[in-house]
């Protein structure tokens, strides 16, 4: 559980409840604001990630492709028909034009949600998370087994290789055997990790988790509560999306 | 273990492993619990595209969870369960990319469609013929996974009883 105390970048400023506002609050202008509006959830994600998070910058490269082909094809695709339905009709008369600030205006809103999720990713703690996850789902061992599931990762891919060679040294992975030899791989795999899980469980129900946690009432953990900069976060996010919104009206 | 998973056999697996782990730990709220473990994990592995597949996974898993809590922890439940998480695999993008994009993404996938079939002479009408067949392919490897699960899942609990 200790690798999840930290986040992925080890940021100390900004707590669960700071990332998951930036998260939904940029998420919710970027798609409820459309055309110039649009500037707005760009402007609030990019100050965001540069305040907190300067390497959610580095992520925009997964649509360094999508966002010219996007534009490309709108550009190219857009019909006279559509100029009329599109939010800059008023301005761009041509078919070209209005397909290329569509195009634009769907870039943007890949950019903003990539860099909102990047920003989200690389703030939060994942201690933080799960400890509210559990709270809000009521479950007394969310946390307990996230971190299962985190640490038996290692193992499960080595039984798995283990087992995928083991089967290729007797033959199989052939195209005659292809579809048996699936099914040991899925079929082994599966039972050896369930196998390691119900140890793994035995030895925590021993401990005092899942179950036996209710009767055991171990210490409480300390209460997730917003910090400083959680509630600035919130406040400015809740500004900018009802400026947002008044604007647009 | 350098296996390219993505589109069906991807969600095949996942639908198998989540309808195992619903016959072994037969409670309501398991399968869903077992989606936000996965999708917590894929945030984790940062450096791809987050958002999408990590609403895909929550989707998939309410929709067995939706399934076998309604049908009960059975065969066909599996069955109906696979299938509807295998089809939303397919659906997903449409669904989602208008809703973060915005509707104009709709069009050019319209367009691109129309370019496309225009340009290899195929009928327009056929193109919807193929993707209904996609769909009714995905259905089926669905629910052949959620019908494999459910078996491996009996033979699992005897073995881990011994």
């Amino acid at each position: 559980m200790a690798i999840l105390a930290k986040s992925q970048t080890g940021t100390q400023s900004i707590g669960v409840y700071g990332a998951i506002t930036v998260l939904a609050g940029a998420l919710l202008l970027a798609i409820s604001m459309a055309g110039v509006f649009l500037l707005i959830p760009l402007v609030y994600a990019a100050v965001v990630c540069l305040l907190f998070s300067r390497r959610a910058f580095r992520d925009l490269k997964q649509i360094v492709i999508l966002v010219p082909a996007v534009i490309a094809v709108s550009t190219l695709l857009w019909q006279a028909d559509y100029i009329d339905t599109s939010p800059m009709s008023a301005v761009t008369p041509s078919p070209f034009v209005a397909g290329f600030l569509v195009g634009v205006e769907v870039s943007v809103r890949a950019v903003v949600t990539v860099l909102a999720v990047s920003a989200f990713v690389r703030t939060v703690k994942f201690s933080e998370l799960s400890y509210l996850i559990e709270s809000v789902s009521r479950s007394k061992s969310f946390s307990f087994v996230f971190g299962l599931a985190f640490n038996i990762r290692p193992y499960l891919e080595r039984i798995s290789r283990d087992t995928l060679n083991a089967i290729k040294m007797r033959g199989g992975f052939r195209p005659r055997n292809m579809a048996s030899s699936v099914r040991y791989l899925l079929s082994s795999t599966t039972l050896n990790a369930l196998a390691k899980c119900q140890d793994l469980s035995y030895a925590a129900e021993a401990r005092a988790f899942g179950s036996a946690r209710s009767a055991a009432r171990p210490a409480c953990r300390d209460q997730i509560r917003p910090s400083r900069t959680d509630l600035v976060i919130l406040v400015t996010t809740a500004i900018v999306i009802a400026l947002s919104f008044a604007s647009k009206a | 273990m350098n296996i390219p998973f993505n589109g069906i056999p991807l969600t095949a697996i996942a639908v198998f492993l989540m309808v195992t782990g619903r016959s072994l730990v037969p409670k309501v709220g398991s399968t869903f619990l077992m989606g936000i473990v996965v999708a917590l994990l894929r945030i984790l592995s940062i450096g791809g595209v987050l958002l999408s597949p990590m609403i895909a996974i929550l989707m998939e898993a309410l929709l067995v969870e939706l399934t076998m809590t309604v049908g009960g922890a059975n065969q066909l439940a599996s069955l109906i369960g696979g299938m509807l998480a295998e089809i939303w695999s397919f659906v997903h993008p449409f669904v989602i990319q208008p809703l973060l994009f915005g509707w104009q993404i709709v069009v050019i996938y319209q367009k691109t469609i129309l370019a496309g079939s225009k340009m290899l002479g195929v009928d327009p009408a056929n193109v919807i013929l193929i993707i209904l067949v996609i769909i009714v392919l995905h259905g089926v490897v669905g629910a052949i996974a959620g019908v494999v699960g459910w078996r491996f899942s009996l033979r699992a609990k005897r073995v881990l009883s011994r």
